[in-house]
């Protein structure tokens, strides 16, 4: 059934994919080093929402015309819901944590940031640059949650 | 393969970083044709490719079955490539119908590294495929090749509409290859299409 691999034009497409795109060196890079990245020492919390992806939720504009983009993790005890405001290509967040207060911590390719939870349970950073982030919380008795990564 | 690919996941958890960079550079190819073929740019392409490996440290511990990585993977990052394609705001290379006249040098269809005049035509032709097929003919090119199980599970294409899918992109090539002076030699089937 699967003898494509034995036509010769799939096989000349595949060496002239192999040419034309091959995988970048950044991107194998990349992949390698996210290893370092592994936290053995928190609880991870899930995405449970994104309303950039899950079907049904309402668009929320905020001032001007700017998209705002709600992402909602989660754990047994924790909950972390991040608004995400893009404005001239770098990202905004306010962070609302539930069940835990703490330290949270920004962690993006280009570095980490460190904002205290507020009494109301939240914190806000700016200067967000485009890429994969996650939040890690320290919290004040000791326990430690990180989000999953997400691309904003 | 396997079980090697089982037993380079359970060395990873153990926190073998060699283990790991085997597993990248074995499902790199599968990852980057997935989102090349949705036709995101080279940037893009590579967040989504960054965040699936990221995704999969972050499971490392939880994968229940080692030897359905491949399949895990490609669903994940496939996840990834719409999400950035439903978010917008992102730029999206041509559509399927408008292709661009210069080159871009982050285009997929970009042509400028094939030296042979007959190669960029079929890349070409392969860049005006409905995505489906583009990105199944990309997913069917992986080295070690995916089983059909592991793409429907990837792609989200029932077994039976493999076939069919793969027929429907490689038919209009095989045309062209025909009408072209070029490609001509190409154009046979060699046990590939009944």
């Amino acid at each position: 059934m699967n003898l494509i691999q034995d036509d010769p034009l799939f096989q000349r497409l595949r060496t002239v994919a192999e040419q034309a795109d091959p995988v970048p060196e950044s991107v194998l890079e990349a992949g390698r080093a996210a290893f370092l990245l592994r936290r053995l020492d928190a609880e991870l919390a899930e995405l449970v929402m994104d309303s950039a992806f899950d079907a049904g939720t309402v668009l929320v504009r905020g001032p001007g015309d700017d998209e705002v983009r709600m992402l909602s993790f989660e754990t047994d005890r924790v909950s972390v819901d991040i608004q995400v405001t893009t404005t001239e290509g770098t990202r905004s967040l306010l962070v609302v944590v539930e069940g835990a207060s703490g330290d949270v911590t920004i962690e993006t390719s280009a570095g980490t940031s460190t904002a205290s939870i507020d009494s109301e349970g939240r914190c806000s950073v700016t200067g967000i640059p485009a890429g994969t982030v996650r939040l890690h919380l320290t919290a004040d008795d000791g326990s430690a949650v990180t989000t999953s990564w997400v691309s904003l | 393969m396997r079980e090697e690919t089982s037993d380079l996941v359970a060395a990873a958890a153990a926190g073998d970083s060699a283990a790991w960079d085997a597993l990248v550079s074995q499902y790199s190819g599968l990852l980057w044709s997935i989102a090349r073929g949705f036709r995101l740019s080279s940037a893009d392409a590579g967040d989504a490719v960054q965040t699936t490996w990221l995704r999969l440290v972050e499971n490392l511990d939880r994968i229940e079955d080692p030897a359905r990585l491949p399949g895990w993977l490609a669903t994940t990052v496939r996840r990834e490539c719409i999400r950035l394609l439903k978010r917008g705001g992102r730029e999206r290379l041509s559509a399927d119908d408008d292709l661009p006249d210069l080159p871009d040098p982050a285009d997929p269809l970009d042509t400028h590294l094939l030296t042979e005049e007959r190669d960029a035509a079929l890349w070409l032709a392969f860049g005006r495929l409905p995505e489906r097929c583009r990105v199944l003919l990309r997913a069917l090119m992986v080295s070690p090749p995916s089983s059909y199980a592991e793409i429907s599970a990837a792609l989200g294409l029932p077994i039976g509409g493999i076939g069919p899918t793969r027929g429907r992109g490689l038919d209009p090539l095989r045309q062209i290859a025909a009408a072209d002076d070029l490609l001509s030699d190409l154009a046979t089937p060699g046990g590939g299409e009944a």
